[in-house]
């Protein structure tokens, strides 16, 4: 349940992250006044749907103990998975050609971006969430005094 | 073993009397239960056997299967199991923060986030403990978020 919970999370900043760069891809590479279908939307939902799934090799709060290094090679992973799952469907999708050396930078800057904002969001949550736990202690402080 | 219970007469003070070959963890435990002031902990350094107030620890950590006990400047053996700890030790302060580290919820100055959804705490003699992932709900709950 709590893993369904966090990839739901993680498909909603994902889908938001890939629209937004959606946004500004399409002006760039093919102008103002492209025409597109509805299957781009199909397309989004899916890409984000893959790209979630990938999520589960991170553990969730309160799952398996992993070391600093395990955690950054599962990022590291997770950032490969990110990138085949993006240019593999992206290239099915006819977003890119890989002839075509700017879209692929766009995309591989689109990949980058999403990524990098994903990662600034969690670590807000948990600025958020220290900032919390910090009131509490300083509360059990108040109270110890009292 | 033998347990004798003696009646004694209103005057006399009452009094236990141990009587082994050897103090085994046991042992030490039920005079620690005995002791005036309520439960403090057994430690050990440099072979000798000390008592100290369970509050005094800011954490406790497992290495090499060996349990240490880290106080504001020294640090001690304790023969207990980071899991057992657990059981002896006031709930209300102590709370597990990985799989080798017991902390003493009231010697954190302040917690800030580490990589890959774990947190850092900073005590108050200026060490720092990282409270892996998997325990932080188990840390919120102790504080009750």
């Amino acid at each position: 349940m709590k893993r369904l919970q966090s990839m739901l999370s993680f498909f909603e900043k994902v889908t938001a992250g890939i629209v937004f760069v959606t946004a500004i891809y399409i002006p760039v590479f093919y102008g103002w006044d492209l025409v597109i279908h509805a299957d781009i939307l199909w397309q989004i939902l899916s890409l984000s749907a893959v790209c979630t799934l990938g999520s589960v090799i991170i553990p969730l709060e309160g799952g398996k103990e992993i070391s600093r290094n395990a955690m950054l090679i599962r990022t590291i992973l997770y950032f490969i998975y990110i990138n085949v799952a993006v240019l593999g469907l992206g290239f099915l999708f006819g977003w890119f050609t890989f002839r075509s050396g700017p879209q692929v930078l766009g995309m591989e800057l689109a990949i980058v971006f999403v990524f990098f904002v994903i990662y600034l969001i969690l670590y807000w949550t948990q600025r958020r969430e220290a900032r919390r736990m910090n009131e509490k202690l300083k509360e059990r402080i108040r109270m110890a005094k009292k | 073993m033998k347990v004798t219970i003696v009646d004694i007469g209103p005057d006399e003070e009452e009094e236990i009397i141990l009587k082994c070959r050897f103090l085994n963890d046991d042992m030490v435990k039920l005079i620690n239960r005995l002791r005036p002031g309520g439960a403090k902990l057994t430690v050990y350094r440099d072979s000798g056997m000390f008592f100290i107030e369970p509050e005094d620890v800011f954490y406790f950590e497992s290495v090499d299967q060996k349990v240490f006990a880290y106080c504001i400047s020294e640090v001690y053996q304790v023969r207990s199991k980071l899991y057992e700890l657990l059981e002896e030790l006031p709930g209300r302060i102590f709370v597990r923060v990985s799989k080798s580290v017991i902390l003493n919820l009231d010697k954190i100055r302040s917690l800030t986030p580490a990589f890959g959804g774990r947190y850092e705490a900073l005590l108050q003699n200026g060490e720092k403990v990282i409270i892996s992932r998997q325990y932080v709900s188990s840390l919120k709950e102790k504080l009750g978020i």
